[in-house]
């Protein structure tokens, strides 16, 4: 068969093939690479470059074969060998995720969501923590109803837009959980979910309650509530709050108080404080004391441990 | 066999003597339902016909599906016998009630086993013909000894040597000798380990006594030595009667032990086929061959069994020495089993199979037994059989007979039973002598109090409850034709509704609407059936044994928890008192209602739901009354396999827990914890029983799906100091040493982490109790220095109390760990410290210094304060040193932050960088905290500060910790396992593959049993005990119980570095390193990054498209 004739016969064709591209001077760059691996690669799991690399050469255009100019690649990635390049392009070209990369990602995301999840929300009558195992089961009950006022959403337009308006936009208040994605922090999902555990309640559950010390001067605390110094413009809003004392305003973060006792010049609660409202109330300590008074955390999340 | 009315069996429960309560006892699948089946059969509750395959006592479906008993059941049976106190006098007619409890035979439900004979007197061994004894056979002659009942032994399936084996008589007679020779050899071993016990104490007894005369012991010596190697012949040559024991010229007494053993000649042997339906023993024999030979029914009963020979010419009895070399079969052989054997030829033997019908007439006439015509002519040779037998020797008779003659009744057994009984349970000598008395007699008059022992609580849904329901056999007239007024009623009222028109089926639906209804007016009767089968409310009975007087319905006694003791009776909990609801005669599946019942009785009792948890006393008075159910050796084998249940739908959770809470009641082998981390966890006895609790729980207790699945793990993690550690990660500041600085560069925080040495981290593992409670204690002194008040003492004084309850309310870890004082704590621990000897100097003086414990702030983690101004205060302060540390607004900012570090040591000990387990074994040294801006503005950034400083000190806590050489520990169970020698090897096997270690094995002394204590662990214990019992047969039981954590050496980061390891392992370490596996593990549950290849070889992928 003569050479260079283009035919079905003597193509060689890429499979397995996963591509990282990347852009330098107007000029689109490829490498071909095994599927699944660049992520390890970059992880840093993967150290062998044979093992990630299907051609070691860099490409315009790989699936039809043209390899990079010399002249090109010294354009745009100057005083770079090619193996230089190469790496260049690895480490920070944009890629194709292989599914079972993918997948293995989504699982770990979702398994991490789950554990944060299940470690801060308790049953609200026992205090005790639900397993992971619950927890799943419950994310996914809440996703798959998710599924399901969706297409109800889509299978009647018209009542949505209609009588049943008010209804459905309360639904959409609620929020949702739809599973994890991989693009945003674990931490920030989980936060997610719970707020739609929370609202959803296919269990029964709360957060778990952080356990506060809150010592305060006496004097500090009798005193009326000063408008924040920054915020003149909210002045109004701040004259209204100025009503209460710093004390009231401390017991009004606290959801359940423990004990409460004044002591010299030393007035300390302890008590258990939503952790929502931690930061506020840290913040309000913080600029009404001038550090005068020490919010001190006992107990991150209040659950029951058995001994 | 007309239907026995439950009337009779009541007034038959108020004679004492005519009473037996045996339990049926065996190996799994020896026939104990099909035995039970042939006895029900006699009071016509069962047709004969289908005696041994109905099995009328397997309730449950599942039972029947599987053809194996999962629940003992009671029923009470009916039994007459004419008996003649002198041959020539007129036979009288003797009524007995015969209680009896079937039980399970599989070893996951052997506590089942152990509850049933606590309420009996006597006890049916059953042992297969062919198989012999089997493991459980062993367990349940145990248990017979140890609860002392007297045994029966049925050897059943003899129809197994005549069809399956084809054995000749001869050849039975000698298998059966040697089985016989196996289960006395079982009951010898178990009198020889009692009899060296009280050898043992006797000896110590005399050693206490001799100490004095020195010279008198040697003497002594060689007479134990004597009586002991004398006692181990008789034991051996359990058979022969020559040996005489009581003659031991030794001061020591020996006990008779003939009476132990089974011998034909004493009819307690019964040899039967329960299948087919007969059963005999010797006694029945020497009956009927007393006329035709001639020889006196007793002698006969003697030499039927044994080397005994008949003459054929003289008709006389000759022992082996008489035999003359003449070739002779046994007298049982000759006169027993080769008429046996002849029945079977003529009936299933012969040319094909069919039988030989001239033998079965001659057979039939010779022993005058008239087959109805219709059978004899039937093609089935099967029904043959069984008529024949049943008119020769119906297996009931026999069985009945011998029950009734050797077993003893509640009475007589009670007197020989409660003493012991009573001396074993706690506090034995408050006991009131009157209920003492009572219950020795079995006293059942109405005055003398009431002690009744319930071994169990069973679940019966509430249509099984007689008052639910009423079978038309058992109306009295009265009834009767109130019934059929009713449904008169009921029939006119449908005609009425029907417009006249009535169909067929709404008469019927009428009859059997009044059937089921009770006497009150029930005018809907067939709605009120509906909503009842679909919620069936489930209720709880005690399965009880009465020892004393009589409980009346209505009547009120106390409940005695099993941790209750007659010696401080108002002790907590406080015995609940009760009213009994109702009280039930009980016949297998159905209940039939009772007014009173008088001692030496089975009964179910209701309207103790709530009061007693699985089993307990019952009596009618408080003080001084006994405690039965605490008395050891109740539950044989700790539930060992563990399972985490979850509801499949995650809303059901509340009716899982619910049922979990009532199958916990129902079934004693069942323990059931919520785990700290909210699992749900059942402890079952084996995989069988785990199956069982859960259809029960799937369809009877909570009604909703339910997944089992194993439990999570827990995991410590720890450091070590070993030889070749990589470099440290900051040479200049040492190993540990690590400085954080936090993302605003306003706080640098400096501290060291560094392994505790091994005896202080156990010191503090082991005392966790002692640092709570000193931790409660400062914070009770905390408030106390609070409120201006100067009481010191009282405070404490109730503190005390409250642990002084702690430590009697668990007494599984109180080994001391709660009561130790401040000084004494601080005392052992510096002690602890100082046994470290390599760096003397870091651990000098540390103690004082110690800020604070984690995690959760009891942990055996400690938080050293080195800072100048220590600024974390002394957390093993004295008392007078607090009011002198009080005063320090010194630096508030930094204390501030201090309070921050704290808490970080506590979040970073609780999750540690491994794979988020708890750290152990790990001290961190604060040595500073400096802020780098001025003091104001950090005073201004304490919000922000806060969250970087906790998170700065959590990352270099971890990060200084990732300096040594880390280590996972494991949980480990320490596990129990007995095991005869042949199975050894393959115990040894299942251990050592599921990564366990032998601690020590030991010679189990009478027995050829070993113990094995080994380590196991905990993450490889699943499936475990199922694993061992299939490799070893059954031979081995093992026992787990948590131990502890224990540290697996080597490093879950360790690869092959130097060139020899390379060489030696390859680059890839071809050997598994374990310690990553668990930490890969754990790390994949909570989603934590593993370096784990998605794919490890990239160019082996599948290409084509799915």
């Amino acid at each position: 068969m003569p050479v260079g004739i283009n035919q079905p016969s003597n193509q060689i064709r890429l499979t397995n093939v996963s591509l990282v591209r990347i852009k330098r001077g107007k000029k689109r760059y490829e490498i071909a690479c095994y599927k699944n691996k660049v992520l390890e690669y970059r992880s840093g799991i993967e150290t062998d470059l044979d093992n990630v690399l299907q051609i070691h050469n860099v490409f315009l255009n790989v699936s039809k074969g043209a390899v990079a100019p010399h002249a090109d690649l010294q354009k745009s990635f100057p005083k770079m060998s090619l193996d230089e390049i190469i790496l260049e392009i690895l480490q920070k070209g944009e890629l194709q995720v292989g599914e079972k990369e993918r997948n293995a990602q989504l699982d770990r995301v979702h398994n991490e969501v789950v554990g944060i999840v299940s470690g801060k929300l308790v049953d609200p009558k026992t205090k005790r923590v639900y397993t992971t195992g619950m927890i799943e089961k419950a994310l996914d009950q809440l996703s798959s109803q998710g599924a399901q006022a969706a297409q109800h959403e889509k299978a009647h337009p018209s009542n949505a837009s209609g009588t049943s308006t008010p209804t459905s936009g309360e639904e959409r208040g609620k929020p949702t959980w739809t599973g994890v994605v991989t693009t945003r922090s674990a931490k920030s999902q989980a936060l997610d979910a719970m707020k739609a555990l929370i609202a959803h309640q296919p269990i029964p559950v709360a957060r778990a309650r952080m356990r506060l010390r809150i010592t305060c001067p006496t004097s500090i605390a009798k005193q009326a509530v000063k408008v924040a110094p920054k915020s003149g413009d909210e002045s109004a809003d701040g004259d209204e709050k100025a009503k209460g004392t710093v004390k009231d305003r401390i017991l009004s973060y606290v959801e359940q108080t423990e004990s409460q006792e004044a002591s010299g010049d030393e007035w300390e609660v302890i008590g258990f404080v939503e952790p929502g409202d931690f930061k506020l109330l840290s913040d309000f300590v913080g600029t009404q004391t001038k550090g005068r008074a020490r919010i001190e955390v006992l107990n991150t999340a209040v659950i029951y441990e058995g001994d | 066999m007309p239907v026995v009315p439950p009337e009779k069996l009541v007034k038959l429960q108020q004679q004492g003597e005519g009473i037996r309560n045996i339990c049926i006892l065996a190996h799994v699948d020896h026939g104990k339902t099909s035995l039970t089946d042939a006895l029900i059969a006699t009071n016509g509750i069962i047709s004969p016909k289908l005696a041994g395959k109905i099995r009328y006592l397997d309730s449950r479906p599942d039972e029947q599906l599987r053809g194996i008993t999962m629940e003992s059941s009671a029923i009470s049976l009916y039994f007459s016998l004419l008996r003649r106190n002198a041959p020539e006098a007129k036979p009288e007619q003797k009524e007995y009630l015969i209680n009896l409890i079937d039980s399970p035979g599989h070893i996951d439900f052997s506590s089942e086993v152990s509850t049933a004979s606590r309420l009996c007197d006597g006890a049916v061994v059953l042992v297969d013909a062919v198989e012999g004894v089997c493991s459980q056979t062993v367990t349940v002659l145990r248990q017979t000894w140890v609860e002392k009942l007297r045994p029966l032994l049925v050897i059943n399936k003899m129809d197994r040597l005549i069809t399956e084996l084809k054995l000749s008589p001869s050849e039975a007679y000698t298998h059966l000798s040697k089985l016989l020779e196996q289960v006395n050899a079982v009951m010898g071993s178990f009198a020889l380990g009692e009899r060296m016990e009280d050898d043992l104490r006797w000896r110590e007894r005399i050693d206490e006594k001799v100490t004095a005369a020195a010279a008198a012991k040697d003497q002594d010596a060689g007479d134990d030595a004597k009586a002991a190697s004398k006692g181990r012949k008789t034991s051996i040559a359990e058979d022969e009667e020559g040996l005489d024991t009581t003659s031991t010229p030794a001061d020591y007494e020996e006990k008779e032990d003939e009476d132990i053993y089974f011998e034909p000649e004493r009819n307690n042997v019964i040899f039967s086929s329960a299948i087919d339906g007969w059963a005999f023993t010797p006694r029945q024999f020497a009956g009927l061959y007393e006329k035709k030979l001639g020889i006196k029914r007793h002698v006969l009963e003697k030499v039927l069994w044994g080397d005994f020979y008949l003459d054929p010419k003289t008709k006389r009895i000759l022992g082996p020495k008489h035999l003359k070399g003449r070739h002779l079969k046994p007298m049982f052989v000759q006169l027993v089993l080769e008429q046996i054997w002849a029945v079977y030829e003529a009936t299933l033997g012969g040319p094909n199979q069919k039988g030989d019908r001239v033998l079965l007439e001659k057979i039939t006439k010779g022993l005058n037994l008239s087959i109805p015509a219709h059978i004899m002519r039937s093609k089935d040779p099967k029904a043959l059989l069984s008529a024949v037998f049943s008119a020769w020797l119906p297996l009931s008779t026999a069985l009945l007979v011998s029950v009734v003659e050797q077993l003893p009744n509640p009475p007589s057994a009670q007197e020989a039973r409660i003493p012991a009984l009573l001396e074993a349970s706690p506090g034995a000598e408050h006991i009131d002598s009157k209920i003492k008395d009572a219950m020795t007699h079995s006293n059942a008059s109405i005055s003398e109090p009431v002690v009744a022992y319930v071994s169990k609580m069973v679940s019966i849904p509430e249509s099984e409850l007689p008052i639910n329901k009423r079978r038309g056999g058992m109306l009295s007239a009265d009834e009767a034709r109130e019934l059929g007024r009713k449904k008169r009623a009921e029939i006119a009222k449908a005609q009425a509704l029907a417009n006249g028109d009535a169909d067929v089926a709404s008469v019927t639906d009428a009859l059997s609407s009044a059937a089921i209804g009770d006497e009150e007016e029930i005018p809907g009767g067939k709605i009120e059936e509906e909503p009842e089968q679909d919620d069936d409310p489930e209720h709880l009975i005690g399965f009880a044994r009465l020892f004393s007087g009589t409980l009346t319905v209505g009547d009120e006694v106390y409940v005695l928890p099993p941790k209750y003791t007659p010696a401080r009776p108002h002790a907590l909990p406080q015995p609940r008192k009760v009213t009994i609801t109702a009280l039930y005669l009980l016949m297998g599946r159905s209940l039939e209602s009772l007014n009173t019942v008088p001692a030496g009785n089975i009964v179910g009792i209701a309207g103790l739901e709530g009061a007693i948890l699985k089993n307990g006393t019952i009596c009618s008075q408080l003080e001084g009354a006994p405690n039965l159910s605490s008395t050891t050796a109740i539950s044989t084998n700790v539930p060992i396999v563990r399972v985490a249940l979850e509801p499949a739908f995650p809303g059901d959770l509340d009716k899982m827990i619910r049922g979990l809470r009532l199958l916990v009641q129902a079934d004693p082998a069942v323990l059931y914890e919520q785990l700290e981390s909210g699992e749900h966890v059942i402890c079952t006895a084996g995989e069988l029983h785990l199956e069982r609790c859960l259809k029960d729980l799937r369809e009877r207790f909570a009604k909703c799906d339910i997944q089992a699945g194993e439990a999570i793990v827990p995991y410590r993690e720890g450091i070590v100091r070993t030889e070749e550690m990589n470099a440290p990660r900051d040479p200049a500041l040492g190993r540990g040493r690590v400085e954080g600085v936090t993302t605003s560069k306003q706080v640098t925080i400096k501290l060291r982490v560094i392994p505790l040495p091994a005896p202080v981290t156990e010191f503090l593992v082991k005392h966790t109790g002692a640092v709570k409670r000193l931790y409660s204690e400062r914070k009770a002194q905390d408030e106390e220095r609070v409120t201006p008040s100067g009481g010191n003492g009282t405070a404490d004084d109730g503190l005390e109390d409250i642990i002084e309850q702690d430590i009697e309310a668990d007494d599984a870890t109180g080994e001391g760990g709660h009561n130790l004082t401040m000084a004494e704590f601080k005392h052992r621990l510096s002690e602890a410290f100082a046994e470290d000897k390599a760096d003397k100097d870091v651990w000098n003086g540390v103690v004082e210094k110690i800020a604070a414990f984690g995690p959760r702030r009891v942990g055996p983690n400690v938080l050293i304060d080195l800072t100048e101004d220590q600024l974390c205060g002394k957390f093993l302060r004295e008392e007078h040193e607090a009011t002198a540390d009080q005063a320090e607004p010194t630096d508030k900012h930094t204390s501030t932050f201090a309070d921050k570090v704290a808490y970080a040591f506590q979040l970073g000990t609780y999750q540690g960088p491994l794979c988020g387990e708890p750290v152990q074994g790990v001290a961190v040294f604060l040595e500073d905290i400096c802020i780098n801006v001025p003091e104001d503005e950090a005073a201004q950034n304490v919000g922000r500060l806060t969250g970087e400083i906790i998170r700065t000190t959590r990352d270099s806590i971890r990060q200084g910790f990732l300096d040594w050489s880390p280590r996972i520990l494991l949980a480990m169970y320490s596990c129990e396992i007995q095991a005869s020698a042949e199975v050894l090897g393959r115990v040894y096997g299942v251990i050592s593959r599921r990564g366990g270690r032998i601690v020590s094995e030991s010679l189990l002394e009478p027995s050829t049993n070993f113990t094995i204590l080994a380590l196991l662990p905990v993450a490889e214990s699943f499936g475990f005990s199922d694993e061992i019992r299939q490799r070893t047969s059954g031979f081995a039981a093992p026992q787990l119980v948590f131990e502890g954590f224990e540290m697996l050496d080597e490093d879950p980061y360790w690869v092959p570095t130097t060139e020899e390891e390379l060489e030696d392992l390859g680059e890839k370490a071809d050997r598994e390193n374990v310690a990553k596996r668990y930490v890969d593990k754990v790390r994949l549950r909570k989603g934590l990054m593993i370096d784990r290849k998605v794919v490890e070889s990239a160019e082996k992928q599948k290409t084509l498209k799915r």
